[in-house]
């Protein structure tokens, strides 16, 4: 119940934000589909080929579960980023709720946010390929579902090392590339780069997207995956806040 | 039901600067009963930010115990004290610029698990005198903006208030308004320890002082106790000629006090007095010699000015000054 109060306050915040700065929301997302959009002309310009031809399926799907990706380290990664650029990290910090559930409860409200659009995006992908890409919703959404935590747990790694060092730019501008980087990598069928977060998840979406059947083997390779890179990264986190506290730099700017 | 309510007994705490030790906290003690409204006074980097920092837990103690309401902090279950604090910390306070005053209250109330009351919220409004509750915190001046946060650390209705520098970027009227605000949490059973270098606020507001240097309380009691430290009153006199000054100097040493005629330049100075009947026998001895003067002034001495005394005076006994 205490949970969902909290969880309740934060999509208010987010509402009330969303309302008020709609056009920023739609700017940015416009970007977003922009750039792809480029992406993809780019390519089918490059290499002559067209959207019918199927050349451009990778990218698109990729697209859509890199979306999602960056939205699942940036969660508490940027929280930190922006509380501390806000000034206002002390203060989230003096409630009874921990920071590291308070970031958490803000990352699964974004994870939410990040799956709808992926659905969304997924959907839209369909209609603009004129249904050629007919994609198995459940089993893609479950691998890229099963594998966010992985990088959920890199976000909290990471916004452990933002509290203490407060370069907030410079690791989320490196972070990006290395999302782009993980999602690239050939981890399916499984082989040594499996052992990376997020990649075998990613590389298994774009097969299932594909039309490749995942067995339940992968979903279990993917959910401990995840579950070890997430309780690493809490770990981690829990002990750079330790650190901070006992620095006293956690409000640092 | 035991009255105290926060505890601190030997609390020590050092930061690492340029790989240099800093003492901020040296083995400090202090109790705070319900009810109070307790100054914290000090000298930049004496250690005031770094109290109100322990007792939140924002920064973790090396030595020493902090206790609420008798139970050590950091073994509460579910963080229970920080449910009754409120805080403002460097003249910031709970505040998001992008939100407004009201829904920067909602947000911070509801993190604080407390139940948003809209009638308390549009009193302490009132009382700060914010009319424009809706209008996004950035959009606001810097004084309207620490009262948003001072309404966002105050609306879950906290037992113990930690104010560090509330009077930062406010005007007289703010000041003013500020005043009656923490006046009337008091009234309705919050405690304040407030920190500020506005020593004027602190008079007018807290019963008890504490006085912190270099990490280490030099004072901690009742205002009046240390109002009273030793002289109550100062004469201050520009005699505007030596002969003026050698009646004056006469006159002094025929009364025989406790304190000596302090030059503050060539031909005036200062003279501290005990009390009420000492500044009348000072008077009276001087009558014949008054209407020489060029200046005179006899008033009794501020918080300010006995502050001043003590950070003073105990930075010459440690050798550090002077």
């Amino acid at each position: 119940m205490r949970l969902f109060n909290h969880l309740y306050n934060e999509i208010s915040r987010n509402v009330l934000l969303l309302r008020r700065y709609w056009f920023e929301a739609v700017l940015s997302l416009g970007l977003v589909l922009v750039l792809f959009g480029g992406l993809i002309f780019t390519v089918l310009s490059v290499g002559g080929g067209t959207l019918e031809s199927g050349s451009v399926d990778g990218i698109i799907v990729g697209f859509a579960v890199w979306l999602f990706a960056t939205t699942a380290m940036g969660g508490a990664m940027g929280d930190v980023a922006e509380e501390t650029e806000q000034r206002t990290l002390e203060q989230i910090c003096l409630a009874p709720l921990p920071l590291g559930t308070l970031l958490a409860v803000r990352a699964l409200l974004q994870l939410g946010g990040g799956l709808l659009m992926l659905v969304v995006t997924l959907m839209v992908i369909e209609v603009v390929t004129g249904g050629r890409l007919e994609i198995p919703y459940i089993p893609t959404l479950a691998a890229a579902l099963l594998a966010a935590p992985s990088l959920l747990g890199v976000g909290f790694a990471l916004a452990g090392v933002l509290l203490l060092s407060k370069k907030g730019t410079g690791i989320q501008v490196a972070a990006f590339p290395l999302v782009l980087g993980l999602m690239a990598l050939p981890a399916y069928p499984m082989n040594a780069l499996a052992l990376l977060p997020f990649a075998f998840g990613a590389a298994a979406a774009r097969a299932s997207a594909a039309g490749t059947a995942l067995g339940p083997e992968v979903f279990a390779v993917i959910a401990l995956n995840s579950a070890c890179y997430l309780a690493l990264g809490v770990l981690i986190y829990r002990r750079l806040e330790q650190h901070a506290r006992k620095l006293g730099v956690l409000g640092h700017f | 039901m035991t009255n105290n309510l926060l505890s601190l007994s030997g609390v020590g705490k050092i930061y690492q600067r340029a790989g240099q030790e800093v003492v901020a906290l040296h083995d400090f003690s202090m109790s705070v009963d319900a009810g109070e409204i307790v100054g914290l006074l000090g000298p930049n980097g004496s250690g005031k930010t770094t109290f109100v920092k322990l007792v939140t837990g924002i920064s973790a103690a090396d030595q020493g115990t902090l206790t609420w309401r008798g139970k050590p902090i950091g073994r509460m279950r579910l963080n229970d004290n920080l449910r009754q604090i409120g805080v403002l910390l460097e003249g910031r306070g709970a505040c998001y610029e992008r939100l407004s005053t009201l829904e920067n209250a909602r947000y911070f109330c509801r993190l604080r698990e407390a139940q948003f009351d809209r009638r308390y919220f549009d009193e302490l409004a009132e009382l700060l005198e914010v009319t424009d509750v809706k209008a996004p915190v950035r959009q606001l001046s810097t004084g309207n903006k620490l009262r948003a946060a001072m309404l966002g650390c105050l609306i879950h209705r906290p037992a113990l208030a930690l104010l560090d520098e509330p009077t930062l970027g406010l005007d007289l009227f703010g000041i003013e308004s500020l005043e009656r605000l923490l006046r009337h949490g008091a009234r309705h059973g919050t405690t304040f320890v407030v920190s500020s270098h506005d020593i004027h606020f602190i008079e007018r507001l807290c019963q008890r002082i504490v006085c912190i240097r270099e990490g280490r309380k030099v004072f901690d009691g009742q205002k009046t106790q240390l109002l009273n430290v030793s002289h109550q009153y100062l004469l201050s006199i520009n005699t505007g000629s030596p002969s003026a000054l050698d009646r004056l100097n006469d006159a002094i040493r025929s009364l025989a006090l406790d304190s000596a005629w302090q030059m503050s330049s060539d031909l005036s100075g200062q003279l501290p007095l005990r009390d009420h009947q000492q500044a009348c026998e000072v008077l009276a001895a001087l009558q014949p010699c008054l209407k020489e003067f060029q200046g005179i002034e006899l008033r009794k001495i501020s918080l300010h000015e006995k502050y001043r005394r003590l950070i003073g005076e105990d930075k010459a006994e440690s050798g550090k000054i002077g």
